[in-house]
C-alpha cells in the first residue's frame, strides 16, 4: 500500500480533530502514536500533552506520557516543563504533577531532571501535608523508578538543602526521610546527616526528641553515636523547660543501651544535672525516670 | 506371396522369374550383412521376407519411386498412408500399395540400403524412437529411451542433432526437423542435456526460412528460454515468427497464442522499433481481436501501449453493456486508459464504476472486491474526468461505514490508498482530491486506530 505524504498529513490532522472525544487513556495513547508519525508529529503530540497540564487532566497526563515518553524525543523537556511549572504553581496537585515529571523522566534523559529533583527536596522540606504527599509519591512505582535513575542526585541535593538550612528552621521531616534513605545507601551520606542534626541541635537544644526519632533511622557503631549522645546531653542540660530536658535525655539514654563508654557519658551527664542546684534538671532526671547513679 | 506377385507382376512369368532372383538375391546379401556385422545380428531383417519382397516388387516396377525411398525410406509409410484415401500418381503403384496394405517391412531404409545406420546398430530401438521423434510422438519415444537400460538412456538424445541435420537435409522433411528439434527442446532423458547443442539446433532453424515459420509450432516456453542463447539478431529472427500474434490465433488456437503473449510480455522491452510495429499491425487489423482479447491479456500487461484506440473501443462497447471487473475488457479498457488510450470513454467508465460499486454495497464480499477494483482502475487512469471522479470518490465516502463493518483494517488502508491515487490525479481533478480528503477524514473518524496502525507500519 503506498500512502502519500499529503494523505498522511490530512489523516493526522483528522486524528488531532478526533482525538478530545476519546477519554479512556490507552485509546488516547494509540491516537498520540498516530499523531507522532506525521511531519513535526513530536512538537505536535508535546503541544496536546502540554496542554493536559492543568488541575484537571494531570492524572491523566500521568497515565498517558510515560507511554509516549520514548517517541518524543526533545520534546519532552517542554511537557516536562509544563509538568513542573504546575507543580510550583498548583500546590494541591504538586504531587500528582511530580508523579507525572518522574514518570516521564525515568524513562529519558532529560536536563529538567533537576528541576525535578529541585521541586520534590523543596517539598520534603515543607514537611506536612505536602511532604507527607510527597513522601507518598516516591514510593509510587514511578516515583521508585525515578528514585532508581536519580536518586544520588536527590540525595545530593537533600543533603545539601539539610545542610544550608538556617539551624532556626529545621526540617526534621526531610531529615528522616533522608535517614531512611542513607540506612541502606553508606556511611558518607550519614555521616553528613548526622553532622547536620548536631549542628541543629547545637544550635537549638530544645530539638532533642526530633533529632532522636531521626536518629532511629540509621543504622550506626557506637562510635558513630558517641558524637550525637554528647549533643543530646547537652541539650538535655540546657533546653528550655524540664519537659524538653527530659526527652533529650530518653533520647540520648536509648542511644546508650549497647556501648559501657556511652552508659558512662550519660551517668556523669545524669550527675552532673542532679548536682547542678538547678531545679529544671532535677525534675528533667524525674520525668525522664533515668535512675539515679550510686 | 502369392497376391504380393499377382499384384504386382500379373503373372508374367518371365517378370516373376525375375523377380524370384532379385529376390533371393537379396535376401543373401542381407544375410552375408547380418553375418558381417553390417546389419546387427540382434535385428534381424532377414527374416521379413514379405517386407523385403515389397520393396523388391518396387524396385523391379517402380524404379523411380525405389530411388526416392533410397533417399527418403520414410517415403513408403507416406504413400500407404496416402493410398487408404487417394490416389498416387502412378495408379499402378497406388493399386499395389493398396493390395500390400497389410505388408510393412519392419526397417525399409536397411532394405534398400542394404545396412542398418550405425545409430540403429549400437541403440536398441533406435529406429523405433527415431519414428517417433520424427513424427512428433514424444511420448512414445520416451517410453522408448525409459524400456532401454540406464546406461543407454542418454544416448538416444545425444543422437538428436545428427538426426536433425539428417531431417533438414531430406527435401520436403520440414515438419520432421521440426518434430527432432521440438524432442531436443525437451527436459532430458528425451530433451538434450547439452545446451550448445540445443541452442545451435536454434539456430539452424532460424537459418532456415521454412523451419523458422514453424516454431510457433514447438513448445512455445521452452523455445524462448532457448532464445536467449541465439545472438542478438538471430533471436530478432527467431521472434519473427510469434510477432503475427492473429495467424497463430487462427491457426494454433487461443491457448498458444496466450502462451506467446505471455512470452513476448517477457521481452516487450527488448523488442525493436520494427518488431512492435510488426506486432501492433498484428493487434490492431486483427479481425478476430474480441475472440483473443484474453489470450492477448499478458502482452497487454507488460506493455499497455500495445492496446489501440480501436481495441479500446471495441473492448468498451462490450463492458458497457455488461460492467464486469473480472472480464478481458474491463482489463483492456483499463489498461488503454493508462497509456492514454479512450479519453472519450474516461467518463462513461467512471460512472459504470460508480454504480457498480453501490450496487455491491450490500453484498460484503463483492464490496471487498470492489475495493481493489476501483484502486486498479482510477490507478490507471492517464486522462481523468473530474466530475464523473468525484463522483466515485463520493460513493465511496458515502457507503464507507459498510466497508468498516465489512473489515475495519482493510477498510482503513483502502482508503488511503484509495485518496493517495486519487490526490495524484489532483491536478486534473482538484473537485476529486478534495473530495478525497473527505474520504480520508470519514475514515479516520469511523476507523481512527485501524488508520494509526496503518500509520505506524508505514513510518
Amino acid at each position: 500500500m503506498k500512502v502519500s505524504d499529503d494523505v498522511r498529513e490530512i489523516a493526522i490532522a483528522q486524528l488531532e480533530a478526533v482525538l478530545p472525544s476519546y477519554q479512556d487513556d490507552g485509546q488516547t495513547t494509540e491516537l498520540l502514536r498516530g499523531i507522532l508519525t506525521g511531519n513535526d508529529g513530536r512538537a505536535r503530540v508535546a503541544t496536546i500533552l502540554r496542554s493536559y497540564a492543568t488541575d484537571a487532566e494531570i492524572t491523566r497526563l500521568g497515565q498517558i506520557l510515560p507511554q509516549v515518553v520514548a517517541e518524543l524525543g526533545e520534546e519532552l523537556g517542554s511537557v516536562l516543563d509544563s509538568i513542573l511549572d504546575l507543580a510550583s504553581s498548583a500546590p494541591p496537585h504538586e504531587a500528582q504533577a511530580l508523579d507525572a515529571a518522574m514518570g516521564a523522566a525515568s524513562n529519558a534523559e532529560v536536563e529538567q531532571v533537576d528541576r525535578t529533583v529541585a521541586l520534590i527536596v523543596e517539598a520534603l522540606l515543607a514537611g506536612g501535608q505536602r511532604g507527607n504527599a510527597t513522601r507518598e509519591v516516591l514510593t509510587s512505582s514511578s516515583g521508585s523508578s525515578f528514585l532508581e535513575k536519580y536518586g544520588s542526585r536527590l540525595d545530593e541535593k537533600l543533603l545539601e538543602e539539610l545542610g544550608t538550612r538556617d539551624p532556626d528552621h529545621p526540617a526534621f521531616e526531610a531529615a528522616e526521610y533522608a535517614a531512611r534513605r542513607f540506612h541502606d545507601v553508606g556511611n558518607e551520606s550519614q555521616t553528613r546527616l548526622r553532622t547536620i542534626l548536631t549542628n541543629w541541635l547545637d544550635s537549638d537544644p530544645d530539638w532533642g526528641a526530633e533529632t532522636g526519632r531521626v536518629v532511629k533511622q540509621m543504622s550506626l557503631t557506637a562510635n558513630q553515636r558517641r558524637p550525637l549522645i554528647r549533643s543530646l546531653l547537652r541539650a538535655a542540660e540546657s533546653a528550655s523547660s524540664p519537659s524538653l530536658r527530659a526527652e533529650a535525655l530518653v533520647e540520648a539514654s536509648a542511644l546508650t543501651s549497647d556501648s559501657r563508654p556511652a552508659r558512662k557519658l550519660l551517668s556523669d551527664a545524669v550527675t552532673r544535672m542532679l548536682r547542678s542546684g538547678d531545679q529544671a534538671n532535677v525534675e528533667a532526671v524525674a520525668i525522664a525516670g533515668i535512675a539515679t547513679p550510686e | 506371396m502369392i497376391s504380393l506377385v499377382t499384384s504386382a507382376l500379373r503373372r508374367n512369368p518371365r517378370r516373376v522369374k525375375q523377380f524370384a532372383n532379385s529376390l533371393e538375391t537379396r535376401l543373401r546379401t542381407i544375410k552375408a550383412r547380418e553375418n558381417s556385422g553390417g546389419i546387427s545380428r540382434d535385428h534381424p531383417i532377414s527374416q521379413d521376407i514379405l517386407g523385403i519382397a515389397k520393396l523388391v516388387i518396387i524396385e523391379e516396377e517402380w524404379r523411380g519411386q525405389y530411388e526416392e525411398l533410397e533417399e527418403n525410406p520414410r517415403l513408403l509409410s507416406e504413400w500407404q498412408a496416402t493410398v487408404r484415401g487417394g490416389e498416387l500418381e502412378d495408379t499402378r503403384l497406388t493399386a499395389f500399395l493398396r493390395d500390400t496394405r497389410d505388408i510393412t517391412p519392419i526397417n525399409v531404409g536397411a532394405i534398400v540400403n542394404l545396412k542398418l545406420e550405425s545409430d540403429e546398430l549400437e541403440l536398441e530401438g533406435f529406429a523405433a524412437f527415431r519414428d517417433a521423434v520424427i513424427h512428433g510422438d514424444r511420448s512414445g519415444a520416451l517410453e522408448i529411451i525409459r524400456g532401454a537400460s540406464k546406461d543407454a538412456q542418454s544416448e538416444y538424445a545425444r543422437r538428436l542433432p545428427d538426426l536433425y541435420q539428417r531431417e533438414l537435409r531430406i527435401p520436403g522433411a520440414l515438419t520432421e526437423a521440426r518434430n527432432v528439434l521440438d524432442a531436443a527442446l525437451q527436459d532430458p532423458p528425451l530433451g538434450l542435456e547439452s545446451e550448445y547443442e540445443v541452442t545451435k539446433m536454434l539456430s539452424d532453424a532460424v537459418a532456415t526460412p521454412r523451419l523458422l515459420e514453424q516454431l510457433p509450432q514447438l513448445d512455445v516456453n521452452r523455445v524462448f528460454e532457448r532464445m536467449w542463447q541465439l545472438s542478438p539478431e538471430e533471436r530478432v529472427q527467431a521472434r519473427q515468427p510469434f510477432l503475427q500474434l492473429a495467424v497463430i490465433g487462427n491457426r494454433l488456437g487461443i491457448d498458444v497464442l496466450r502462451q506467446v503473449s505471455e512470452e513476448l510480455g517477457r521481452v516487450v522491452d527488448a523488442l525493436s522499433v520494427d518488431e512492435r510495429r510488426t506486432l501492433d499491425q498484428s493487434i490492431s487489423v486483427d479481425p478476430s481481436a474480441s475472440q483473443f482479447r484474453s489470450a492477448y491479456m499478458p502482452l497487454f500487461l507488460a506493455d499497455p501501449t500495445l492496446v489501440s484506440e480501436a481495441a479500446l473501443q471495441t473492448a468498451w462497447q462490450s463492458l458497457a453493456a455488461a460492467f464486469d471487473p473480472s472480464s478481458s475488457e474491463f482489463e483492456v479498457v483499463t489498461l488503454g486508459f493508462s497509456a492514454g488510450r479512450g479519453p472519450g470513454v474516461v467518463r462513461s467508465f467512471l460512472e459504470s464504476l460508480a454504480a457498480y460499486f453501490s450496487s455491491a454495497v450490500p453484498d460484503p464480499v463483492r464490496l471487498a472486491e470492489t475495493t481493489e477494483v476501483l484502486l486498479r482502475s482510477v490507478r490507471r487512469l492517464k486522462v481523468v474526468d473530474d466530475e464523473a471522479l468525484r463522483g466515485v470518490v463520493q460513493t465511496v465516502d458515502a457507503n464507507f461505514g459498510a466497508l468498516v463493518g465489512n473489515d475495519a483494517s482493510k477498510a482503513a488502508e483502502f482508503a488511503l490508498e484509495f485518496a493517495t491515487i486519487v490526490r495524484a490525479h489532483g491536478a486534473q481533478a482538484p473537485d476529486s482530491a478534495s473530495a478525497a480528503d473527505t474520504l480520508i477524514r470519514t475514515a479516520v473518524s469511523q476507523a481512527p486506530f485501524q488508520i494509526v496502525q496503518l500509520l505506524r507500519a508505514k513510518t
